[in-house]
């Protein structure tokens, strides 16, 4: 079974044609995925503008980190379950898109960002974080994570573009 | 505040709908008539499939296209139903044609068997009476 057929089953499936054919569903599950966005990009494009010391920079990043996260991760949780079932409600459409598949891309990447800065950089925020000089690796990895979330939602739009 | 414009581009979209109209040639009115291949009541777009067979008073609509309409809730407002059309039917549309050229067009109203018109969304962009020459 190609990916191509495995996606047209899925969206022929009678959950995924109930969501794309339902009025109330469809709506509440489009508005809460983006939504959503304010809670998890939002804060994360916050917190990646403290590690560049654009904002809020006399404040310690560990002590935004550890008050947006709680935020940031249910919001990408609900992203991530919204996005799911707008996947399932048009997967052949979707799979098709090239713009679909440069987000997925980035969305592996952004995660991998990530853990990048969780192993190497997060152990030693407390002895770089209240510096004037951030590591040049953060600055990088909070660059990247910006410029790819950005690329991200246009990609999330443009989808809806394409016939 | 310096970057609260961010903020606004991300959530810009939501007010637009699904999508804006920006790739429709909006002040063109075409009329497609021929026989429905598919309909297809869905979101976020509800979708008619019309071929469009040679000898069309509008040699220039020869061909499949996809005529795109609003989502179920606002073709509903209209009087749009699921069994609107279905597989086989005539069906005579007019609609705004895609601007690159690809066989798609933004639904702008269907003429019923009873000569009643059945509009997407509110008759955007235009009224009912400014249009009456597409016919």
């Amino acid at each position: 079974m190609s990916v191509l057929s495995w996606c047209h089953w899925l969206q022929n499936t009678p959950w995924a044609t109930g969501i794309r054919q339902s009025d109330l569903w469809f709506p509440f599950i489009e508005g809460s995925h983006i939504l959503a966005l304010s809670l998890s990009v939002g804060l994360i494009v916050m917190f990646d503008l403290r590690l560049l010391r654009l904002v809020l920079p006399t404040e310690p990043a560990s002590k935004i980190m550890r008050l947006v996260m709680p935020w940031a991760i249910p919001g990408f949780g609900i992203m991530f379950v919204t996005g799911g079932l707008l996947f399932f409600s048009q997967a052949e459409k979707a799979y098709s898109s090239g713009f679909f598949r440069v987000k997925m891309l980035l969305l592996v990447l952004l995660g991998v960002n990530a853990v990048v800065y969780q192993m190497k950089y997060y152990p030693s925020m407390a002895e770089w974080e209240s510096s004037e000089t951030v590591p040049r690796g953060v600055q990088v990895i909070a660059v990247v994570s910006l410029a790819f979330w950005m690329v991200v939602i246009a990609c999330g739009r443009l989808m809806a573009y394409e016939l | 505040m310096k970057y609260f414009p961010v903020g606004l581009l991300v959530m810009a979209p939501f007010g637009f709908g699904h999508h804006s109209f920006a790739m429709f040639e909006l002040t063109k009115d075409v009329t497609y008539e021929g026989t429905v291949m598919e309909y297809r009541w869905e979101n976020p777009h509800t979708h008619i499939i019309v071929k469009v067979e040679p000898g069309a008073a509008d040699p220039a609509t020869i061909g499949t296209w996809d005529v795109e309409g609003g989502s179920t809730n606002i073709m509903g407002r209209q009087g749009w139903t699921r069994a609107t059309f279905k597989a086989g039917d005539h069906v005579k549309v007019v609609a705004h044609p895609m601007k690159d050229g690809t066989k798609g067009a933004s639904l702008f109203y269907a003429v019923m068997p009873d000569g009643k018109r059945l509009y997407h969304d509110i008759a955007r962009p235009k009224t009912e009476g400014a249009s009456a020459s597409a016919q």
